[in-house]
């Protein structure tokens, strides 16, 4: 019998335009919109993924990167288990955008928000503006998750998620369903133990 | 010197700060405008240095062809250069909705912080918004501002009633107003019991609504400043579209923190509405209807406002959408709409309205009637053939029609 999933509230930071609503769109919709309009304060999907015997409700809120939506966006990342932080490739600032996020986040998120950074628009990577070491190098020192990304071709989407899953719950990927006991432990992993609220959005 | 690309264009806006630092454009870069501001700008302060002392700055300009009307508020100067025909009340009345709309935007606080740091680039601030701006412009450059009202659908009361049912039963002490809107028309609008809601700020979540695609795609929790509600804060907007359709939802509230509860509540109200779409969708399409409902056949157009609900109806042309019928073409429109100002012009003059206003103009081609009462407004256009007492007779007529349909034509209380 399938659990009612556990539900994870991951938020998307970035500047406007790396294309965090892309990202979304692909990885909830699987789909893709080449002139797509700037969002307007931040917009709430679901989607649940399945990992062996066990599923995960992502319920993801993709917040605007304009700079008058930065004061609000607090109000999103509050309670969030998960942040992914979103640059373009192709553009330096943004990625330095990313340093001001993470102070924010450090500030005044959650103390065991999982980040993740994605290098979205991989597909443009010959005019990759940051090289993917550095990129990498600071994703390890502030212990953020790295990936590289394209929401066009869908490259490396839905593994942002999967990510962010298989570190909130250690044992996901490593419990195999004939390996359960039946029905008597697999208590659900509580990823947040400080008492952080899990029910979200 | 070669004319810039821009210049050439009909109808020109631009915001900026008192520093005559460029805020918005409608066309060009405010970057390659900076002189052109710059120069816009010294003419404001040499006017205003001649008039010191005085509260008044300068209104506008005019050349043969051409009008530069300026509206100057606390921190932010707009300027509109129009080559077209449109009157100077109505080119006023855009350059006001603009600074609605940036008020909109950034809140109040926003003229706050440019009269402690004029030079402050808030051309950022704005980012993401021009096509809002612009929609804003396209739709109130054919609207009948004067009327201080926005025009909903037609539909029948009952069915109107029923969606006010559903929002009644499902009410939450977060709710502060509530619409089902498309991004061409206003269906329903709800308002908590003892709070008002004013039509500009009806117009503003509508063009909200109407200007941004991303909205249609998903569910989004937004905040935006209703000025007339508070212009120092936001209150917060829950927007949803009912599955397959554009019919979308917008539960509005005064606490940052109700989206879970606007959610149940919105989801409750889809479950319940979610019958009536095929009603909703069928009165989207009735817009713009034709003059001949009104069985008059010597009327060529007609718009009537009610003061009590601060809604008016038009015939044969809509507005938010800029579609016409063949009894109305726009520049045909467009041009009755100027002479609809010119007549009401007088009516607020207080020695021209004392509670009642008539007045029919002749024209070549039609005779406009102008009405006004403290109940109503009605601007009509007939033939210009009709003997004067033709045209009071039909208009009375006209106007007990349009009181009988008032139940369908508006979102009664």
């Amino acid at each position: 019998m399938q659990k009612a999933p556990t539900q994870v509230k991951v938020v998307l930071l970035g500047d406007s335009g790396v294309g965090k609503s892309s990202l979304v769109l692909r990885f909830v919709a699987d789909n893709f919109k080449n002139d797509a309009d700037a969002t307007i304060g931040a917009s709430y999907m679901g989607k649940i993924l399945q990992f062996n015997d066990k599923m995960i409700k992502f319920n993801i809120w993709d917040t605007a990167g304009q700079e008058r939506y930065h004061s609000l966006a607090k109000m999103y990342y509050r309670d969030a288990n998960a942040a992914i932080m979103v640059y373009d490739i192709t553009k330096r600032d943004s990625f330095e955008g990313l340093k001001r996020w993470h102070k924010e986040l450090q500030e005044f998120g959650p103390k065991d928000i999982v980040v993740t950074i994605a290098g979205n628009k991989e597909d443009l990577v010959e005019t990759e503006a940051v090289p993917q070491e550095e990129a990498k190098e600071y994703s390890k020192s502030i212990g953020a998750l790295y990936r590289k990304t394209s929401a066009k071709t869908n490259y490396g989407v839905e593994q942002v998620f999967r990510d962010i899953a298989t570190k909130m719950c250690p044992d996901l990927e490593a419990q195999a369903p004939a390996a359960r006991p039946s029905g008597t432990i697999s208590l659900q992993p509580k990823p947040t133990p400080a008492g952080g609220k899990k029910k979200c959005c | 010197m070669e004319t810039p690309l821009f210049l050439r264009k009909k109808k020109l806006f631009f915001v900026f700060t008192s520093a005559a630092k460029p805020v918005w454009t409608r066309y060009g870069s405010e970057t390659d405008l900076s002189t052109f501001i710059g120069s816009l700008a010294a003419i404001l302060y040499k006017f205003q240095n001649y008039y010191t002392g005085i509260q008044d700055s300068l209104r506008y300009l005019r050349t043969a062809d051409m009008y530069v009307v300026f509206l100057c508020t606390e921190a932010l100067f707009y300027v509109c250069i129009s080559k077209g025909k449109d009157s100077l009340e109505s080119l006023y009345n855009q350059l006001r909705m603009l600074h609605t709309k940036v008020i909109s935007t950034l809140t109040d606080n926003i003229t706050t912080m440019l009269i402690s740091r004029p030079s402050y680039d808030a051309r950022n601030l704005m980012g993401g918004t021009h096509s809002a701006l612009d929609y804003l412009i396209r739709t109130t450059a054919v609207s009948p501002s004067m009327l201080d009202a926005f025009m909903p659908v037609p539909m029948l009361a009952q069915h109107r009633s029923q969606i006010q049912l559903s929002f009644k039963s499902h009410l939450d002490d977060d709710l502060l107003y509530g619409f089902i809107m498309t991004s061409t028309s206003i269906i329903y609008r709800y308002c908590r019991k003892g709070e008002n809601i004013h039509h500009i700020d009806t117009s503003l979540l509508f063009n909200m609504l109407a200007s941004h695609s991303s909205l249609r795609s998903t569910m989004s929790w937004t905040p935006i400043c209703l000025p007339n509600f508070s212009d120092k804060g936001f209150v917060y907007a829950y927007i949803t579209f009912l599955q397959d359709s554009q019919v979308g939802l917008a539960l509005l509230s005064d606490n940052s923190a109700a989206f879970k509860n606007l959610k149940a509540c919105g989801d409750a109200i889809e479950t319940e509405i979610r019958g009536l779409l095929p009603i909703i969708e069928e009165s989207v399409k009735s817009i713009p209807y034709s003059v001949s409902i009104c069985g008059i056949k010597e009327f060529k157009h007609f718009i009537y406002m009610t003061k009590a609900v601060d809604q008016y109806t038009m015939s044969g042309f809509t507005p938010s959408t800029r579609d016409f019928l063949p009894e109305m073409p726009i520049d045909i429109y467009k041009r009755t709409l100027r002479r609809y100002f010119a007549a009401y012009k007088l009516s607020n003059i207080p020695e021209f309205f004392k509670g009642n206003y008539t007045k029919i103009d002749t024209y070549k081609n039609e005779q406009i009637v102008a009405l006004r009462t403290n109940e109503y407004v009605l601007f009509a256009s007939l033939s210009s053939m009709l003997p004067a007492a033709a045209v009071v007779q039909l208009t009375t007529q006209l106007l007990r029609w349009l009181k009988s349909q008032e139940q369908d034509f508006f979102i009664m209380r």
